[in-house]
C-alpha cells in the first residue's frame, strides 16, 4: 500500500518534472543581463500579455556561440541585451523586425536602430573611468582620456581585452575617434589589459586596480550601493556613448510572442524602470531620469557610429593586438 | 575455439560500445573545432600556419610555460597535502574520521571560479585579511599570480589525490605489511618498500587528474592570475568570443593543451606499468591506534589542510547572510533577505541539479567499471589507445564540448539540444573519466590469479568479472562515483551552453549573480548548494565506511 503510494506520487511528480518544457504561449529569451532585471521583465510581461517568458541566462559571448550552434533549429526566440557591435557581428543568426516602439528612436538617432533594423538599442553605455580612492588620492584622479594616456599612469590603469569584448570595444573605439593612432599606442603602452569587462569594475571597486575604464551604469551599482571609495570621473575631452540591443533570433518558434516581448522590453516604462533600477540610460529621449545621475544633456559624449564602428573593427583590433604583442 | 566466436564476445562488445561512445560524443563533435586550426585563408586550403603562429609568438611561448609550470606546481603540492591525508585518515585512528572524510571532499563542490573569487575577497590587495595584516604593519601585496592560482588549484583539487589514494590503501593486502614487519622492518621502512609502491598508481593517477584540471581551467587564472596568462584562457576567448574571435587559433590552442595532457597521460601510463605490483587483496589491513602526540600531529595536519581549503566555504556562508545593496556587501550587518530568496527559487534547481548528477553517475560507474577492466586485463595496443581516448574528455572545456554538442544534436536524425538528456550526456561523458581512472588505478594493484583461478573452475568470464573482479574494485569505484557525483553538482561551464527552459541547476544561480558582482545573492546560492550536499555525503561516507570492509 505504501509502496503504491510512493510509487504513484513519484510518478506524477516526473510527469510534471519531465513534460514542462516550453508551451506554445511562451517566448524564449536568451540574456546576459542580471538576474533582477530578467526576473522583473519575465513577470511584467506575463502579466501585461498573459505570455510566459522562459530565460537561459548566460553571457553575451556564450550566447552569440550558443545561437550559432542552434541556428538548424533555433531553441531561442529573442536576444537581450549586448553591445551593437557584438549584434553587428553576429547579425546571421538574427532576423529583422520594424517594432512600432521604435520608429521614433529611428527618425531621432539613427544610431540607435540599425538600417536594416537586424537589431534596436534598448540603452546605451556611457564609457567613463572609474577609480578606487584607497589606492588612488582624491586630488590625483584623472579627469580625462587625456590624463590616462600620460606614462605617469603606466600599470595603473585596466581595461578588458577590446577583442574579447564588445563594450571595451566601444572604449577603444572611442580613443580613437579623439586621440586617433598615435591614442590607440600610448592606450595600449599605459593599460593593463583584462579578460572580461566585469573583472575590471569588479577589480576596481574590490581595490586590486586604482582605475578602469568601464560602463556608468557598472561603476554607479557600487556608488548607489554605498561605496564611498568608488568614484565615477566623466572624461572631460567626452564620454563615449555606446548602444546596446535587442534582436530578434531567426526561425525563432514563437515569431509572434517574440515580438510583442520586444515591443515590452523598448517601451517607456519598461526602459525607464530599468534605469531607475540598474541605470542602464534608455535609448529612448522620453524616459524618466534618475537623480544622482546627470541627464545625457549635461554630459560631454561623444557619438557611437555602428556602422562605421563595425568597419574599422578589423583593423583596429589588428593594429591593437600587433601593439599588444609588441610590448610583451 | 572458433574465432568468429570470440571475435564476439562480450568484451569486444563492450569495447567497441566504449569506442563508439567517444566517437559520438567526442570525436565526431570536436571534429570541425580541430578542423578549423587547420583551414586557411581560402575555403578548403590546409595550412599549419596557425601552429606556427602559436610557437612564433613569444606571448603564447609564454603562456604555454606557464599553463606547465602552474599545473606542474598544483599536481605536486596536491600529492604532497591529499596522499598523507588519505593515508592518515585510513590508516589511523584518528577522531571524527567521517567528518574528516566528508568535508575533505567538500572542496570538489565548489566551482573554481566562487573559490577563486572568495580568495580575492580574502588575500586580494584589498581583501580582508590583506588590510588586518596592513593595520598589523605587515606588507602583503595579495596572491594575485601565480601563487594565488597554484594555491586555489591545490586546495581545491587535492581531494582527487586523497579520494584516489584512500581507496587504494584500503585495497592493500594486510598480509603483505605484515611479512614485511615479521622479516624485521620497521614502520618507516615497510611504508617506503611495500605500502609505497603499492598505492603508486593511484598516486599517479590522481596526480595525472589535478594536472588535466588545472591545465584545462582558465577561470582561476583568468580571476586571480593577474599579468600570469596561460593558454587555456587563450583558447577560451578565442573560441567564446563577443566580437567573433579567431577559431583557428581557438582550434590550434586547444589541440596543443590536448597533445601536451595526452603527454603526461603517456608518461604517467609508463611510470605506473614500469613498476608493476599485484597483490590478492582480499584482507584489509588494519587500523593503527598512534600514540597521543602522533595522533595529535596527524589529526592537526589534516584539520588544518581542511580549514584551508574550506576558508572559501566560510566566507560564502557568512556572505550569504549579510547585507548587501547591489554589489556592495555590509559585513557585519546581518540579513536573511538573499537566503530567503534562494530558497524560494531553489527546490526546482536543487532537483535539476541532484537528478542531473545521479543519472550521469550511475551511467558513469557502469561505464567507467567495464573500460577500466578492458584497459588494465586486456592490454594490448587497443586497450592503450582506449584509456589514452578516455582523457580526451577531461582537457576540452566544458563549455566548448557544450557548444560542440549542441551544433552536433541540434537537427537531423537524432535531436537532443533543448531536453534534460543532453545535459547528462554531456556530464557522462565529461566525468567519466574520473571514474575510469579510479577504478583502474585499483585494479592495477589487484592480482589477475583470483579471476583465472574462477575462470578455470568454470564460471563464464563475465560472470567471473561480476563475482569476482567487481567486489575487488568496489573501492575505486565508489571513490570514482563520489568524484563524479560530487563534481557534477559543481559543472557550470557544459551547462551553461546547454540548458534549456526549467532545467536550471544551482550552479547556473551562483553563476548568475557572480557574473554581475552581487556576492551576496550568490554566496546565498551558494551555501544552499554546499548544505544540500553535506547531508547526502555525509551518509554516503557513513554508510560506505561500515559496508565496505564485509564487502572485501
Amino acid at each position: 500500500m505504501f509502496f503504491r503510494k510512493t510509487f504513484l506520487a513519484l510518478s506524477a511528480l516526473f510527469l510534471l518534472v519531465f513534460t514542462q518544457t516550453a508551451q506554445a504561449a511562451d517566448v524564449v529569451l536568451y540574456s546576459s543581463n542580471q538576474p533582477e532585471l530578467i526576473d522583473m521583465v519575465s513577470k511584467g510581461f506575463e502579466k501585461q500579455s498573459g505570455i510566459r517568458v522562459t530565460a537561459v541566462r548566460l553571457g553575451t559571448g556564450e550566447a552569440m556561440k550558443r545561437l550559432a550552434a542552434e541556428k538548424n533549429n533555433p531553441l531561442a526566440d529573442i536576444f537581450w541585451s549586448g553591445d551593437v557591435a557584438v549584434l553587428e557581428s553576429a547579425r546571421d543568426n538574427f532576423t529583422p523586425y520594424d517594432s512600432p516602439e521604435a520608429r521614433q528612436l529611428a527618425a531621432t538617432s539613427p544610431a540607435f536602430v540599425a538600417p536594416d533594423k537586424i537589431w534596436t538599442a534598448s540603452n546605451t553605455q556611457i564609457m567613463i573611468l572609474m577609480a578606487n580612492t584607497r589606492l588612488v588620492k582624491e586630488a590625483d584622479l584623472p579627469k580625462s582620456w587625456a590624463d590616462i594616456l600620460d606614462p605617469k599612469w603606466k600599470g595603473k590603469v585596466v581595461m578588458a581585452d577590446p577583442a574579447k569584448s564588445g563594450s571595451s570595444y566601444a572604449q577603444l573605439y572611442g580613443i580613437y575617434k579623439l586621440y586617433g593612432w598615435e591614442g590607440v599606442r600610448k592606450l595600449v603602452g599605459n593599460v593593463r589589459i583584462l579578460d572580461g569587462s566585469s573583472l575590471v569594475y569588479k577589480g576596481t571597486a574590490e581595490g586590486e586596480f586604482p582605475v578602469g575604464i568601464t560602463m556608468e551604469y557598472a561603476a554607479y551599482r557600487y556608488v548607489a550601493g554605498g561605496t564611498d571609495a568608488v568614484k565615477i570621473i566623466y572624461p572631460t575631452d567626452g564620454a563615449i556613448s555606446a548602444p546596446e540591443g535587442l534582436a530578434l533570433v531567426k526561425g525563432g518558434k514563437n515569431a509572434k510572442e517574440a515580438q510583442a516581448f520586444f515591443d515590452y522590453l523598448i517601451s517607456r516604462d519598461v526602459v525607464s524602470e530599468i534605469y531607475q533600477m540598474q541605470y542602464r540610460r534608455p535609448a529612448r529621449s522620453d524616459a524618466l531620469n534618475v537623480p544622482g545621475l546627470p541627464p545625457l544633456s549635461e554630459l560631454c559624449t561623444l557619438d557611437f557610429n555602428p556602422g562605421e564602428a563595425n568597419a574599422l573593427q578589423k583593423e583596429l583590433l589588428g593594429k591593437w593586438r600587433e601593439l599588444v604583442l609588441e610590448k610583451k | 575455439m572458433n574465432r568468429i566466436s570470440r571475435l564476439f564476445s562480450s568484451w569486444n562488445c563492450i569495447f567497441l560500445s566504449a569506442l563508439a561512445v567517444l566517437f559520438f560524443l567526442i570525436v565526431y563533435p570536436m571534429f570541425s573545432i580541430f578542423m578549423a586550426s587547420f583551414a586557411g585563408d581560402a575555403p578548403g586550403e590546409f595550412t599549419l600556419k596557425h601552429y606556427y603562429l602559436v610557437f612564433k609568438s613569444s606571448f603564447y611561448l609564454k603562456c604555454l610555460g606557464n599553463s606547465i609550470f602552474m599545473s606542474f606546481m598544483a599536481t605536486l603540492f596536491s600529492i604532497l597535502l591529499g596522499a598523507p591525508f588519505a593515508f592518515f585518515i585510513t590508516r589511523f585512528k584518528l577522531p571524527f574520521t567521517n567528518t574528516l572524510r566528508t568535508l575533505g571532499t567538500l572542496p570538489l563542490i565548489l566551482p573554481t571560479f566562487i573559490g577563486a573569487e572568495a580568495w580575492l575577497l580574502m588575500l586580494g590587495r584589498s581583501g580582508f585579511i590583506t588590510r588586518l595584516l596592513a593595520d598589523l604593519g605587515i606588507d602583503f601585496p595579495g596572491i594575485a599570480g601565480w601563487q594565488g592560482v597554484v594555491m586555489v588549484f591545490t586546495l581545491q583539487f587535492f581531494p582527487f589525490v586523497f579520494l584516489m589514494v584512500a581507496a587504494a590503501i584500503n585495497s592493500v593486502d594486510r598480509s603483505l605489511e605484515e611479512s614485511a614487519r615479521n622479516l624485521g622492518a620497521g614502520p618507516l621502512r615497510v611504508f617506503y618498500t611495500v605500502t609505497l609502491p603499492l598505492i603508486s598508481p593511484s598516486i599517479a593517477a590522481g596526480g595525472l587528474m589535478v594536472f588535466c584540471m588545472s591545465i584545462e581551467n582558465f577561470g582561476v587564472p583568468t580571476i586571480i592570475g593577474g599579468d600570469f596568462k596561460v593558454l587555456a584562457e587563450q583558447a577560451y576567448s578565442e573560441f567564446m568570443n563577443e566580437m567573433g574571435g579567431n577559431p583557428s587559433m581557438a582550434g590550434a590552442l586547444s589541440s596543443i593543451l590536448v597533445l601536451i595532457t595526452l603527454g603526461i597521460t603517456i608518461l604517467q601510463k609508463s611510470l605506473v606499468e614500469r613498476k608493476s605490483y599485484a597483490m590478492s587483496a582480499l584482507r584489509p589491513p588494519e587500523i593503527h591506534k598512534l600514540s597521543r602526540p602522533l595522533t595529535l600531529a596527524a589529526f592537526s595536519f589534516c584539520a588544518l589542510l581542511l580549514i584551508l581549503a574550506l576558508a572559501p566555504f566560510a566566507v560564502i556562508l557568512a556572505a550569504s547572510i549579510t547585507e548587501s545593496r547591489g554589489p556592495v556587501m555590509y559585513y557585519g550587518h546581518f540579513s536573511l533577505d538573499n537566503l530567503k530568496a534562494a530558497l524560494q527559487v531553489a527546490p526546482r534547481p536543487i532537483f535539476n541539479s541532484f537528478f542531473l548528477s545521479t543519472t550521469a553517475t550511475c551511467i558513469g560507474m557502469v561505464f567507467g567499471m567495464l573500460v577500466s577492466y578492458l584497459i588494465v586485463r586486456k592490454k594490448g595496443i587497443s586497450a592503450y589507445v582506449l584509456d589514452l581516448a578516455m582523457m580526451l574528455p577531461l582537457i576540452i572545456a566544458g563549455s566548448v564540448l557544450g557548444i560542440a554538442l549542441a551544433a552536433t544534436y541540434n537537427s537531423g536524425p537524432i535531436v537532443l539540444t533543448g531536453t534534460w538528456m543532453i545535459l547528462v550526456l554531456a556530464y557522462f561523458v565529461r566525468k567519466t573519466p574520473f571514474s575510469v581512472k579510479t577504478t583502474s588505478a585499483l585494479l592495477q594493484q589487484i592480482e589477475e590469479s583470483v579471476e583465472e583461478a574462477s575462470i578455470s573452475l568454470g564460471v563464464p568470464p563475465l560472470k567471473s568479472f561480476l563475482k569476482v573482479v567487481v567486489p575487488a574494485m568496489l573501492p575505486g569505484i565508489i571513490a570514482g562515483a563520489i568524484i563524479m557525483w560530487v563534481t557534477i553538482l559543481a559543472e557550470l561551464s557544459s551547462t551553461i551552453v546547454l540548458y534549456y527552459g526549467p532545467w536550471t541547476t544551482m550552479t547556473v544561480q551562483v553563476f548568475q549573480y557572480i557574473g554581475s558582482g552581487d556576492f551576496g545573492p550568490a554566496s546565498a546560492y551558494g551555501a544552499v548548494l554546499i548544505l544540500s550536499v553535506l547531508l547526502p555525503l555525509f551518509l554516503l561516507n557513513k554508510i560506505l565506511g561500515k559496508g565496505l570492509s564485509p564487502a572485501l
